[in-house]
């Protein structure tokens, strides 16, 4: 890149060959005015806004497709160019419908600042099409569309769907979604990529045509999936309206996914719970505050007394902030006086963590989401982005047009297989066989790297003796992946110069997920994958603060970043801050709490925000167990299923209404900032425990949420420098930050692994924990959608709940044929332990032999249906493998909202 | 006819796709690019429905209803309006009593308008399926339709 000077209205200003003039102003903070260019998206040229006059040139060129070169002057501002733009202004207000000239748009803040009053034109033509308000969220006015592209280019530039075209020519063009068919039954996702780059109002958001544009923002972090977008909030008058993207976030760079953009209206749910909610007897009462917690102080008081501390337990949530996870294990800890606490990481990335923790001694991603732009090439197995983490997903298409490889490895066809040089379509519970068959063939090829082995690693010989057995051939009678793609996936893996890996849940919620993980991370080291960018292993985390949660020690086993109970130094600076020595039997993890509660031990549980009895597995069990607890707490924004067996529910206060900071699934803390003060007078989560644990006889308190943190930085070295006001960069701090005004760590184990040399962990292939059978002759797997997210407490109390509003059963039309079946019939799916209805989907996503689903409805019990198998070393239920049978119902078939067959079809 | 649009389309197969080559390929069969056809059209080529729809809308060529038995392309070239094209024009569309874009009821006729047929010595021109008419008259111009049954 050659830096040249050229000089805007006599200013020089330093530029780069292949801006354009218009980048390159705006680089050095000119605003050149313009409707058709934005900074999101390649020059277009289309609107003649930004005309500019060029020393030595004829006319008026666009400088927003006009190249700079050394010495170019250039003049932005004149009275030609300004009449020039006046009159181009005029004309396309001259079409727009007479009621929107007094909008705010682009469009009409630039006609007030070039001088344009009134239109001379006296019959200008106008069109009239019809509205297309078939979104949930926002609407398309086609006759305020100026045909400038920036939606369809977003579309297709940014959020890579193309779900919209420009249609038609001249002035009768517009824009249509998918086969003309209106926004809402086209391909398109809803990110709102296309809404943000109207520049007239011709797409809007439907809440601030309601409320009204936002008079002050406030930033803060999305509180959805582990991506961690950063959005400023729109207030007006004390009502959130709106959520925009931060162009200068360096998470989301400026995109969205529909959840973060727009799922946040689940906050103004009437189902809200407003007031704590006492059992008595079959009804439930609204109590007071001061009642409540009173309620629970007494409770935990009494079977603290009567049974020991270890008859109590904790579960905090993954969705909370960093600050209240701590309180809560801090809670339980030193008030209560036991380690049972436990939060919702240990259902999806616990395995990820022990498996990192073996060969790198470390619990975390490797490196950043940004390092999707230097690797070569992306290998993602079990993840599936463009539903789960779809900012990610769309990243990863942007990464791929400019040359990034893919290799996937799933048992479904996701939708990124359109995109992949490999899709590895392997049987699900075969990841290690998977894996180690890559390994094997790189060794054999002699494509693994022998310098980076010698120096940094050990145990290479040891992993070999178990790998040379997992041959091409026997890999294919494992996993169903023919050779010659394992060839392809392992030369590419091992040769590309620099190959990511990302992973989620299809890697960990089996029965061997830790050894999983880590055959993953053994590919790292033998190729040398490792430690620099644009590679490393990179778990993407399901909820927004799985990784800060277990970081701040809400863990049964372990105190804050993974530091070990029965160490006596740590104890002594835990005893040293919190002034109460920490107890040592290590606490219960979730699904042993439930063993525990079944067997009498455990007698009293407060639940933050995890509705334990709709998501975890083997259901029937968890219930049972929930109703032997003689006392049950749960806090939460509604009233979700765990609150049946409840004896108390409290409410919570969202993310948009209390201080804190999530940690994303690539290290990054980041703030999240109070925008409305909690709504219905509701006590936030962080205070609630601080005033159980002072009843307790412990006193709690902090000023604000970053004394929290300073507490926390006290007691975790890697977090040791995190400070909030070093949190307000733009950019939060990824840890490692081993001191104050440390600029945190983007890519870990450069010079050494955490635990000093690599480990290479020999791990063999193990079957799952349920095979087919002849009576259960399916295997389900279970994941998400796009438009939901996880148990669905918050999106199935937004207008989310318009694009999807069922679980469906994915099963492949050969099955169904077979069985009899037709798209949107109820069937009946039957394992050993349960039998639950939903309507199938036929859908070639799947492989003939597997049915899929999604969780996140209650009403059909799903988790009923799954087994107590779990991953040995970590817990981490195994939900994606049970054995079923799929059963026709004679029923009438029932029509089926499967809006994901449409994105994928 | 679903059988047919298969057929037409396991002929289109190109890196990277062919949109409008495969349209064009779609009409040949056709007659015209029947819309509830774009999502498997879409799907065949790896593109999105919106994809092809930009493509159908953007070219006047390609038609998306059934048209008559035989394509009636008048020429409203500069040539032909100033040899008072219209006057033979008015005649025919009083036929036709159809407009440009337009079948006739009897589905006989589509009546599409071209610019320029590059015989401009003998304006007024148009032509009916491959058949050119030349120097037309309000009198020609319905003697002309009498070939096309």
């Amino acid at each position: 890149m050659n830096s040249v000077t050229i000089y805007l209205d006599g200013q020089p200003i330093q530029a780069t060959t292949g801006q354009t003039i218009w980048q390159a102003a705006r680089a050095a903070g000119i605003e050149i005015p313009a409707l058709c260019a934005s900074p999101n998206l390649k020059p277009y040229g289309s609107c003649r806004v930004c005309l500019c006059e060029i020393e030595g040139q004829r006319g008026f060129p666009a400088s927003c497709t006009t190249p700079v070169r050394d010495g170019l002057r250039i003049r932005t501002d004149s009275l030609a160019l300004n009449q020039l733009r006046r009159n181009i202004l005029e004309l396309y207000l001259s079409e727009q419908p007479e009621d929107a000239l007094s909008a705010s748009d682009t469009l009409r803040t630039l006609a007030s600042r070039f001088g344009l009053q009134r239109i001379r034109y006296r019959r200008p033509k106008r069109r009239q099409y019809a509205r297309d308000e078939s979104n949930p969220y926002f609407a398309f006015d086609p006759n305020k569309c100026i045909a400038c592209a920036r939606c369809v280019r977003a579309c297709d530039e940014i959020q890579g769907t193309f779900a919209i075209t420009m249609y038609g020519r001249g002035f009768h063009s517009t824009v249509v979604a998918g086969n003309d068919v209106g926004f809402a039954a086209s391909h398109c996702v809803s990110c709102g990529a296309c809404v943000k780059e109207c520049p007239t109002g011709a797409l809007y958001e439907k809440a601030i045509a309601e409320f009204g544009q936002p008079t002050y923002v406030t930033r803060t972090t999305c509180a959805y999936c582990g991506v961690g977008c950063n959005f400023d909030v729109g207030v007006r008058a004390g009502r959130i309206v709106s959520m925009r993207p931060v162009d200068a976030s360096p998470v989301n760079w400026g995109h969205a996914c529909v959840k973060g953009r727009f799922g946040w209206d689940y906050i103004y749910s009437e189902d809200r719970l407003k007031k704590p909610l006492r059992r008595v007897g079959d009804r439930w009462i609204e109590t007071s505050w001061d009642e409540a917690l009173d309620l629970v102080v007494r409770e935990f008081r009494r079977i603290r007394d009567q049974y020991g501390p270890d008859a109590l337990a904790g579960i905090s949530s993954s969705r909370g902030t960093n600050e209240e996870n701590y309180l809560m294990q801090k809670f339980m800890r030193c008030a209560v006086g036991t380690n049972n606490v436990d939060n919702c990481a240990r259902v999806c990335h616990s395995a990820t963590v022990s498996g990192m923790m073996e060969v790198f001694g470390t619990w975390a991603a490797t490196n950043s989401l940004n390092d999707i732009e230097q690797a070569k090439l992306l290998f993602l197995i079990g993840a599936n982005p463009t539903e789960g983490h779809p900012v990610t997903g769309a990243r990863i298409k942007r990464a791929i047009r400019r040359g990034l490889k893919l290799i996937v490895a799933d048992p479904r066809r996701i939708e990124l297989c359109r995109y992949a040089e490999v899709h590895l379509q392997l049987r699900p519970g075969t990841n290690v066989a998977l894996l180690n068959g890559l390994a094997h063939i790189i060794v054999r090829e002699g494509w693994h790297n022998r310098e980076f082995i010698a120096r940094r690693t050990e145990n290479f010989d040891a992993w070999w003796e178990v790998v040379q057995q997992y041959t091409p051939e026997r890999v294919e009678a494992i996993t169903g992946v023919p050779p010659d793609r394992l060839y392809r996936a392992a030369e590419l893996y091992a040769t590309s110069g620099a190959s990511m890996s990302a992973h989620g849940l299809g890697m960990t919620e089996h029965k061997y997920g830790s050894h999983g993980v880590m055959a993953l991370c053994n590919l790292a080291l033998l190729t040398g994958n490792v430690g620099r960018p644009g590679t490393g292993i990179n778990p993407l985390r399901g909820q927004n603060n799985v990784q800060g949660s277990c970081d701040v020690g809400s863990m049964p086993i372990y105190f804050t970043a993974y530091q070990k109970l029965n160490d006596p130094a740590v104890r002594q600076k835990f005893l040293d801050v919190t002034g109460r020595p920490m107890p040592e039997r290590p606490g219960w993890k979730i699904p042993q709490m439930w063993d525990a509660a079944l067997a009498g031990q455990l007698r009293g549980l407060w639940v933050i925000g995890y509705d334990v009895a709709q998501t975890d597995p083997n259901l029937n069990k968890v219930h049972r167990a929930l109703r032997q607890l003689e006392f049950l707490v749960v806090t939460d924004l509604f009233f979700n299923e765990t609150c049946r067996f409840a004896h108390l529910v409290l409410p919570a206060a969202s993310f948009l209404e209390k201080d804190g900071t999530f940690t994303n699934g690539e290290r990054r803390i980041q703030r999240v900032r109070k925008v409305i003060e909690p709504m219905h007078g509701i006590i936030p989560d962080g205070e609630q425990i601080c005033r159980v644990a002072t009843g307790l006889g412990y006193p709690m308190s902090y000023r604000s949420a970053a004394d929290v943190m300073e507490e926390v930085a006290r007691l975790t070295p890697p977090l040791s420098g995190v400070r909030y006001e070093n949190l307000d960069n733009g950019f939060g701090l990824q840890w490692p930050v081993p001191a104050v005004n440390h600029p945190g760590t983007p890519v870990m184990h450069t010079e050494q692994f955490t635990r000093g040399l690599g480990h290479f962990a020999p791990v063999e292939y193990q079957p799952p924990g349920e095979e087919p059978t002849e009576e259960f002759p399916f295997v389900l797997v279970t994941g998400r959608v796009l438009h939901h997210y996880n148990c669905g407490a918050q999106t199935r109390h937004s207008k989310l709940i318009e694009f999807v509003n069922q679980d469906v059963l994915e099963i492949h039309p050969l099955d169904a044929d077979e069985l009899g079946v037709r798209h949107g019939e109820l069937v009946r799916l039957v394992s050993a332990r349960a039998a639950i209805e939903l309507p199938a989907a036929l859908s070639e996503r799947v492989a003939p032999g597997q049915v899929f689903t999604t969780f996140h409805f209650p009403d059909n019990r799903l988790n009923s249906l799954l087994s107590s198998s779990a991953d040995i070393l970590s817990s981490c239920p195994e939900y994606k493998v049970v054995a079923v049978r799929v059963e026709k119902i004679s029923a009438k078939p029932r029509r089926v909202a499967d809006v994901r067959a449409r994105v994928l079809a | 006819m679903v059988t047919t649009l298969d057929a037409v389309l396991t002929r289109c197969r190109s890196s990277p796709p062919n949109i409008l080559a495969t349209l064009q390929q779609v009409q040949a069969a056709f007659g015209f690019v029947p819309l509830e056809h774009v999502p498997r059209i879409a799907a065949h080529l790896g593109v999105t429905d919106a994809d092809v729809r930009g493509v159908i809308s953007f070219y006047h060529d390609l038609r998306t209803s059934p048209p008559g038995r035989h394509i009636i392309r008048y020429c409203l070239g500069d040539s032909c309006r100033a040899k008072h094209t219209e006057r033979a024009l008015t005649a025919l569309t009083r036929r036709l009593r159809c407009d440009f874009g337009e079948t006739t009821t009897d589905g006989r006729f589509t009546l599409t308008k071209v610019y320029c047929l590059g015989h401009c010595a003998l304006s007024p021109t148009m032509m009916i399926g491959e058949e050119t008419y030349a120097q037309l008259t309000p009198r020609s111009v319905i003697t002309a339709l009498q070939n096309h049954p």
